[in-house]
Formats: C-alpha cells, sequence, structure tokens
C-alpha cells in the first residue's frame, strides 16, 4: 500500500449526502474476483446520466473528494473504497460516514476525514447546542433545587 | 436488564439524545482555574455570550500559585492568568476561591472537601484529574478549553456514551501497601490506554474498605489507565465524610440525599463491557522505573529489561540501567503533593513514616499541601513542625511540582521519588527524572536518600 504522507491535488465536491456504497458501486460490478477493475465504475449510475460533476474537466484526475453527511452507508462491500482509490481519490473528507466504510478505508488506503457539520456551517458548538434551548430550559426546571449551588 | 451506576448518572443528565449524535448532558458543577480557562472567557466575550449558571460554577486558583512568597513572587505570566480569572470571575459573578482565600486549593481536593463533589452529579473541570471526584459516586470528566466554555455557556456537554469495565479488587491490603500502589498495580495491569473509551467502576471489598482519601487516589489515576472517567459506589464511608460539609446537603434534605444516593449503586445485574480482578493480596508497594504510569515495579524489585523501543527510550531518559535494583536508586529530590497524595491522611501516613527521622542531608524533600485547609489542619495536629524539623520544606497549598508550572522544578537529570501521578518526560521540570510512589514510600526515600522498601523502613 502507497505510505500516506502528503496527498496534494485537485479537490472535488459531491454535494449529496447519504451517499450509499450502491451508488459509489453498483451491486452488477462486484462479480470480480480481482480487487481491481472497479475504477471505471465509480458511481456509474450517476455519469451514465451525463453531466456528472466528477466529469467536468476542472475535476479530471482530482484525488480528494468533499461531500456530505452519512458518505459510505449502505452494504458493507469494500469495492467501494477500492473503486474511489482506482479512480484516482486518496481522501474523502465528509461530516461524517457509514461506519463499515470508513473501516474499510483505513484498511484499503484511502483516508476518510470527518469534517465535522457545524464547521461546514460555520456554527461554534455553543450555538449548535444552544438550538436546543428549548430541552435545556425544560431540564433546567425539573431539576431539583437541593442539589448543590456554589453562589 | 440493570444499569451500571455510570448509565444511571448518564441517563438522569441527558438534555437531548439523538441517533448519530454524542448526547446532550447537563452539568451540576462546573470547576474552574486559570489555566485553560482564560481562552474560554474570551472566546464567550467575543461572541458576547455570558455563563449560564454562575451558581453552578465555582473557580480557584492551583496549577501556577507559588507556594511560598504569596502572590507577589508569582512570575508574570501566572500572575496575568491569575488576575484574568479575577477579572472573569468578577464580570460573570463566579465565586473564586483565589489565593489567600481559606478555601483556595488545588480543584480536585476542594470540591470534596468543601462537600460541593457529591455522589450521583456530573461534574467537569478543564483538568485530566477531575476523575477524582468519581471517587464520590460522581460521574467527573476532565474536558479541554472549548468544552470549558461550552459548558460556561450553556451548562451542558456534548459527550458520547462510553462502555463500562468494572475493576474488581478483593482483599486486605498487604502491609505498607496503599490506595497509591492499587492505582499503580491497576494500570500496570490494563495498561496506559487499557480503559480507553470506558468509564472505570472500581468495585470489592478492597475499594470498600479505603477511606474516602483512598478511593480519591485511586479515582484520580483513572485517566493514566486511558479512561476519562472513574467511579466508586457511595456508602456509609462517603455519606460520612460528606455530613457537615460546607455545601452538603443538612436537615432533612440530608436524608433525602442519602436515599437518592443509595439507589445509584450498579444493580446486581447490570452487565460490564468488561471486566478485570484484581487480588489485593498480590499488589506491592509500586515504583515506576519509566516515563509512563504503567512502567513500575514492586520496590523489591529491578529494573526489567526493555521489551521495546519505548521502554528503551524510558530507560535512556531515567539513566537506567535494566537489572538494577529498585533499592539501590539514589533520589536527589522528594515532593509529597498532587490531586493524588496531598490530602490530610497522606500526610499523616508519611509524617508517621519520619518521625524521629532527619532528610538524608543529599535530598531535598518538600511538602506541598493540596488545600489551604489541609494546611491548616495539619498545622493544628503539628505535622508541620514533624516535616520541618525532620528537614522538608513545607509550602503553601497548590499543584507545585507536580507539573512545574510555578518556580517549583526538578532540575535537568535530578530524580525525584514524587507522590504526584505523572512520571513524563519532563513534566515536573525539563530533564527530571520522576519516579511515582505513596507518600509512604516517598517519605522513607527522604531519609534513606534512596528508593527503599518502606516495609522494611524502620
Ligand atoms: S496537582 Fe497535578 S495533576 Fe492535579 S490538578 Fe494540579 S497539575 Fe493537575
Amino acid at each position: 500500500m502507497e505510505p500516506f504522507t502528503r496527498v496534494t491535488g485537485i479537490l472535488a465536491p459531491l454535494d449529496r449526502v447519504n451517499v450509499d456504497t450502491d451508488q459509489i458501486i453498483p451491486k452488477q460490478f462486484l462479480k470480480r474476483i480481482e480487487r481491481t477493475g472497479f475504477g471505471p465504475f465509480l458511481f456509474y449510475d450517476w455519469r451514465r446520466n451525463g453531466d456528472f460533476i466528477l466529469d467536468r474537466p476542472a475535476y479530471r484526475g482530482a484525488s480528494v473528494l468533499v461531500t456530505g453527511a452519512n458518505f459510505g452507508c449502505g452494504s458493507s462491500r469494500e469495492h467501494a473504497p477500492w473503486s474511489l482509490l482506482e479512480a484516482g481519490f486518496r481522501v474523502v473528507i465528509a461530516p461524517s460516514f457509514g461506519d463499515i466504510f470508513k473501516s474499510n478505508s483505513f484498511r484499503c488506503g484511502l483516508l476518510p476525514v470527518e469534517f465535522r457539520e457545524c464547521l461546514l456551517n460555520g456554527w461554534d458548538e455553543v450555538a449548535l447546542t444552544l438550538r436546543d434551548e428549548t430541552e435545556i430550559a425544560r431540564y433546567e426546571a425539573d431539576r431539583s433545587t437541593e442539589l448543590p449551588r456554589t453562589a | 436488564m440493570g444499569r451500571t451506576m455510570a448509565a444511571k448518572i448518564w441517563d438522569d443528565h441527558i438534555v437531548a439524545a439523538r441517533e448519530h449524535e454524542p448526547d446532550l448532558l447537563y452539568v451540576d458543577l462546573h470547576l474552574v482555574h486559570e489555566v485553560t480557562s482564560p481562552q474560554a472567557f474570551e472566546s464567550l466575550r467575543l461572541n458576547h455570550r455570558r455563563v449560564r449558571r454562575p451558581d453552578l460554577t465555582l473557580a480557584t486558583m492551583d496549577h501556577d500559585v507559588p507556594t511560598r512568597g504569596g502572590r507577589a513572587a508569582a512570575d508574570e505570566l501566572a500572575e496575568r492568568q491569575m488576575s484574568a480569572l479575577e477579572e472573569n470571575c468578577r464580570r460573570e459573578g463566579i465565586r473564586l476561591y483565589g489565593m489567600g482565600n481559606a478555601r483556595q486549593g488545588i480543584v480536585h481536593v476542594i470540591g470534596p472537601e468543601l462537600g460541593l463533589t457529591q455522589p450521583g452529579l456530573l461534574i467537569v473541570c478543564g483538568d485530566s484529574h477531575t476523575s477524582t471526584h468519581g471517587a464520590f459516586g460522581a460521574l467527573a470528566l476532565g474536558i479541554g478549553t472549548s468544552e470549558v466554555e461550552h459548558v460556561l455557556a450553556t451548562q451542558c456537554l456534548r459527550q458520547r456514551r462510553p462502555k463500562a469495565m468494572a475493576i474488581t479488587v478483593e482483599g486486605a491490603l498487604p502491609l505498607g501497601v496503599t490506595a497509591k500502589d492499587v492505582a499503580l498495580g491497576i494500570i500496570a495491569r490494563i495498561g496506559v490506554e487499557g480503559g480507553r473509551g470506558h468509564v472505570l467502576e472500581y468495585r470489592g471489598s478492597t475499594i470498600r474498605g479505603l477511606s474516602m482519601e483512598g478511593r480519591m487516589t485511586v479515582c484520580n489515576m483513572t485517566i493514566e489507565g486511558g479512561a476519562r472517567a472513574g467511579v466508586i459506589a457511595p456508602d456509609d464511608t462517603t455519606f460520612a465524610y460528606l455530613r457537615g460539609r460546607e455545601y452538603a446537603p443538612a436537615g432533612d434534605q440530608w436524608d433525602q440525599a442519602v436515599d437518592r444516593w443509595r439507589a445509584l449503586a450498579t444493580d446486581p445485574d447490570a452487565i460490564f463491557d468488561r471486566e478485570v480482578s484484581i487480588d489485593a493480596a498480590r499488589l506491592e508497594p509500586y515504583v515506576t522505573w519509566g516515563t509512563n504510569p504503567g512502567q513500575s515495579v514492586p520496590v523489591s524489585g529491578s529494573i526489567p529489561a526493555p521489551s521495546t523501543e519505548t521502554d528503551e527510550r524510558a530507560l535512556q531518559y531515567m539513566a537506567l540501567e535494566p537489572g538494577t535494583a529498585i533499592e539501590a536508586i539514589a533520589i536527589d529530590r522528594v515532593f509529597i503533593g498532587s490531586c493524588t497524595n496531598a490530602r490530610l491522611e497522606d500526610l499523616r501516613v508519611a509524617a508517621s513514616v519520619i518521625r524521629g527521622h532527619r532528610v538524608h542531608p543529599k535530598v531535598r524533600a518538600m511538602v506541598v499541601p493540596g488545600s489551604a485547609s489541609v494546611k491548616r489542619q495539619a498545622e493544628a495536629e503539628g505535622l508541620d513542625a514533624l516535616f520541618r524539623e525532620a528537614g522538608f520544606e513545607w509550602r503553601d497549598a497548590g499543584c507545585s511540582m507536580c507539573l512545574g508550572m510555578n518556580p517549583d522544578i526538578l532540575g535537568p537529570g535530578e530524580r525525584c521519588a514524587s507522590t504526584s501521578n505523572r512520571n513524563f518526560e519532563g513534566r515536573q521540570g525539563s530533564g527530571g527524572r520522576t519516579h511515582l510512589v505513596s507518600p509512604p514510600m516517598a517519605a522513607a526515600a527522604a531519609i534513606t536518600g534512596h528508593l527503599v522498601d518502606v516495609r522494611e523502613f524502620n
């Protein structure tokens, strides 16, 4: 496996959430017994429809994929990271990943980088939590007044 | 199915829980100190936010306070941190037990001693040894500065539910073996990463037999075994310790509180994700020889042959040869202090060892009480005179040479028998070499000038 020290390359955006492994590599291409040969079928169905973002000239040869939450959810097929790798990707950046996809990726040399949603939206964590103000206030109202106070 | 104690406390504090997200938990007590809070307050200010619950927040100064010469002896940066904390607490209405205050001390010593640390509470502090408070059956978590800001602003914490690990220690402790040795023995067994992702629950007859001070020592070292929190079921020992303390419930509320606290214990049919059992009879006084708290051997042993590169590097840093008897290792300094071992009981045990002896002429030894209150009580018992007459320096309360942020540090190459919790490279001073031991072992080493088996001392 190629050692992971530095990745320099084009960054391609795929603005979708919950990209499942069936989209990454459809089932009809799983019949090979080799670990190779999956690259050309990456995102097969989407590419077939034409004007797929990764096929635009600007993103040709991209090595970093930036995408939405829960990338790689669904089946456990390791063919998904294999096909990404073979298509030239070394890194996928997303707010979260399917669990199995994530551990598969580590095993075959694709680096999944989790980039929290609050960073993407420019929220700090406090702001994120304060969206739960109603719940916090409700909890506080129910909380025993006998618990210790410092002031 | 039954629940573990940690799970019960966790469930009690859930404000919001959503799938695939960490739970949002309510914090009952937020302890604050000068080193990990200034950037949190600064960020609050920049975002035009206020502290949500100053009445559930308490601040003290401990990490970089000078332990002699008063505040005037603080260096410029320490002074800046202390004044920043004062200013932040004043602005936000947070109670502060700062330098010179009768209730000042190491944050993990004063919480329990004020009776603020109570069973069933969720306690956080910007300090990894917050695990100490788990000795009372509280769920106590160390947090980073961003989380400190988050708790200040929301009184909540976002956390993923940890797994549960039972550490059962059974049997009477052999003579000369203390709670510190129980902690070091546990870490030697599970490893410095062994507890990662778990809350440790310490149980069994040995743990039940420990005083609150001893239980705090064990819970304090939880983080050195890789776990963020450790808990011990509250019992009569816990209640006896708490009763009558300043912030503890009183009157009718006391009885109600005790009923609540008794219900916290892990249900008999609860299942732990992992279980470890330790036979107390096999524990000995331990000494660390390396640069992490898992690298320890019984004092009767010798420096082991290195089995990994980490070991080799540690031996090189510590300037030790495999095969050397532990008792043949001469020391330059002794530090009795820190949130691990600077409570009254620790000082009493150390004092009982030095009675009638003098510190070895080549050794510089100091005692740093864990809090101003511990210092006062020790002085009332005459312990200060005993230490002083034996040749120990008797200091004011603070973290001191546990982490060397104030002038109390080891010089390069100096070797120290220390009752603190971390023997990391440079922790007690750049190039300093730390051997973690119990208070009686540290006291005995101060007298003989080398590491020595306290069981054969006297
Ligand atoms: S005594 Fe040491 S471990 Fe404890 S809070 Fe202070 S610096 Fe941290």
